[in-house]
């Protein structure tokens, strides 16, 4: 990985962190939150996007990682190797890369998706038979300021932990470009795009999935224990299935191919969970959406419909649809809400509406809204 | 010296048998044509000995070597190479990749985590060879999904050959093509086989003759005759499942 490569990422995520700096508290709260995710994304690019394995059950390797980070913060107390904590987390995804992704890289498709899905809530499910590991409920609290820094940072400050989540987090992106590149790299993007074929050419496919389970359990492991150290708790949420939808839909959302793909749909949702949850109930329902029009739409995510947009400018007919339907949109939802809670939106102006105004802006925009998805969609099918 | 030798295969579909207790062997260098009419089970003995599929029976030797029920990527380390009928190729990758693919594990580049591949030489001088053997140097960097019909097919054996196997079975390498295709795969075919065995699945008898040193000739399931393509041509029962046992008699007369 040559410095001319890694200058770009680099200045992106000192960017995040001085803005976040800047900030205060918050916001370097939520720039380590979308690090983490960005790193836990990555993985998931690897096993996904580049070997076209569809996991369900991603927050497995994490998830354990996070723990077995946990427990190494408590029986490291006063060693100086904090910087070199996430170790243990990729320690932990190899071992659980090794031990499940064995059996379950020896089918693709439907029936491998379907094995990881059922292989997270098994591990899931074992939280309230392990309390001693899992910490039951409460899960497993942690300080991270036991174990001291290697190089003197003063770990109880936002700042300097942000340092050393950015720092692995570059590390990670190094290694997933790096391996790209590498005989490995190619030889996942052939069972990605024919794993029949390649069988004929030497390679054996269970094999190949294998190794990428293995490295992308690694790097999840980085993730899950830059999440424990970032938090300083672990619950049973981190090994859950509802994490293994969330890197799903982050990274699908931000983008398969592109390395700022997971990075761009972790400041997404953190952008939701954090900020736009706050305004309104209805952020879920807004993420969903997103996702389901992204895969609908444009399947390369956000980072692939910005590509296509510097290749050819979309008309100005076609940002202007888009952003007429997305203010359709938000009224119709908004306005639903409203009706459905009897509390008010915080969409200004709102308040004054009275009960048959609400209800004509009901019906008139959830009209136009699904007059103008039939539309695109049947563009969509239409032949090119 | 036999390259490849079939001993007593069977395989089976349901009530159906398709190979009935095939015998065949390949002498090393040669190009040997395997004609028969539809359904006489050329591409299930190609699967057979490639290890799509397992044989109910009998024996699959490469250079000596046991291959029967053996899976397909221990066919292809033994030195087996073996092109589709219908062109199975890495869609998504672009052409130079597709080489790359097919030419990495032979040269050792097989799943290592740390070597560039591009700083490989020998197979970087490979991949250049091959899109050079194939003129299709132009679009190396285009995707396989994009070519042409021609182009696909070409590229499909030129998959097929530059692992470097020793024996290349190539399933009708010319189908589907122009009369100007068809002699640019006989020149590929004819570079690309030297040195190495050939068999190949092929209907258009041009090629055949242009091309083999032998035809072996199956009919539900048996190889029935193997030899000269001159002699192949004047056999009564190859003229009988090839034109019906009306148009061989009539020529038996003539």
């Amino acid at each position: 990985m040559s410095v001319r490569r890694i200058l770009p990422w680099a200045m992106v995520v000192l960017a995040l962190m001085f803005a976040a700096s800047a900030a205060g508290g918050f916001v370097v709260q939520l720039a380590t939150q979308v690090l983490v995710l960005w790193c836990f994304g990555l993985s998931y690019q690897l096993l996904f996007g580049r070997t076209g394995l569809l996991s369900f059950g991603h927050a497995v390797s994490f998830g354990l990682a996070a723990f077995g980070t946990a427990h190494a913060v408590r029986s490291l107390a006063g060693v100086p190797v904090y910087e070199l904590l996430p170790l243990a987390g990729a320690a932990v995804g190899l071992g659980c890369g090794v031990l499940l992704g064995y059996p379950v890289t020896r089918r693709s498709g439907i029936a491998f998706a379907m094995v990881t899905l059922g292989l997270g809530e098994l591990v899931a499910a074992c939280f309230l038979m392990f309390p001693g590991f899992f910490g039951g409920e409460a899960g497993v609290t942690l300080q991270r300021t036991r174990v001291p820094s290697m190089l003197g940072l003063d770990l109880g400050q936002g700042l300097p932990q942000l340092a050393v989540t950015a720092a692995w987090t570059l590390a990670v992106l190094g290694v997933v470009q790096g391996l790209a590149r590498t005989p490995f790299g190619l030889a996942t993007l052939a069972v990605r795009e024919n794993a029949q074929r390649i069988e004929f050419l030497g390679f054996r496919t269970a094999t190949v999935r294998w190794v990428s389970m293995l490295v992308a359990s690694t790097l999840a492991g980085v993730a899950g224990a830059l999440s424990a150290l970032a938090y300083e708790i672990v619950t049973v949420d981190a090994v859950s299935m509802h994490m293994s939808a969330n890197v799903l839909l982050m990274t699908v959302i931000g983008g398969l191919a592109h390395p700022l793909g997971p990075l761009v749909g972790a400041l997404f949702l953190t952008v939701m969970q954090s900020v736009v949850s706050d305004w309104t109930r209805a952020w879920l329902f807004y993420y969903g959406f997103v996702f389901v029009v992204l895969v609908w739409l444009a399947p390369e995510g956000i980072t692939g419909l910005w590509q296509a947009a510097r290749r050819q400018r979309p008309s100005a007919r076609t940002v202007a649809t888009v952003l007429i339907f997305a203010l359709l949109l938000v009224v119709f939802v908004e306005t639903a809400y409203q009706l459905a809670l009897g509390e008010p939106t915080r969409l200004p102006g709102w308040r004054h509406f009275g009960p048959v105004a609400l209800q004509a802006l009901l019906w008139s925009s959830g009209l136009a809204v699904a007059a103008m998805l039939v539309r695109g969609l049947r563009r969509s099918e239409a032949p090119a | 010296m036999n390259a490849l030798e079939l001993q007593g295969l069977h395989k089976r579909f349901g009530l159906t048998e398709v190979i009935r207790g095939t015998d065949l062997a390949v002498r090393d260098g040669e190009r040997l044509a395997l004609i028969g009419p539809n359904g006489a089970g050329k591409s299930t003995l190609f699967a057979l000995v490639s290890g799509q599929l397992a044989p109910d029976a009998g024996h699959i030797r490469l250079h000596g070597r046991e291959l029967a029920g053996r899976p397909p990527h221990d066919a292809a380390r033994a030195g087996l190479g073996r092109s589709f009928q219908v062109s199975n190729l890495f869609g998504g990758l672009s052409v130079q990749d597709n080489l790359r693919v097919a030419a990495m594990w032979s040269l050792g580049q097989r799943l290592s985590l740390t070597s560039v591949l591009r700083r490989h030489t020998g197979l970087q001088r490979r991949v250049q060879e091959m899109l050079d053997l194939l003129e299709l140097g132009h679009r190396a960097d285009t995707l396989a999904r994009e070519l042409s019909y021609a182009e696909q097919r070409l590229l499909e054996i030129g998959l097929t050959a530059a692992g470097g196997a020793r024996c290349l079975l190539l399933d009708e390498p010319t189908s589907g093509m122009s009369r100007a295709e068809t002699q640019r795969v006989i020149a590929l075919v004819r570079r690309l086989s030297a040195g190495r065995t050939l068999v190949m699945i092929e209907h258009d008898m041009n090629v055949v003759f242009d091309l083999a040193d032998r035809v072996a000739v199956l009919v539900y399931g048996q190889v029935i005759v193997v030899d000269t393509p001159e002699v192949v041509r004047q056999h009564p029962e190859v003229r009988a499942a090839y034109l019906g046992r009306h148009a061989a008699q009539q020529a038996g007369h003539a």
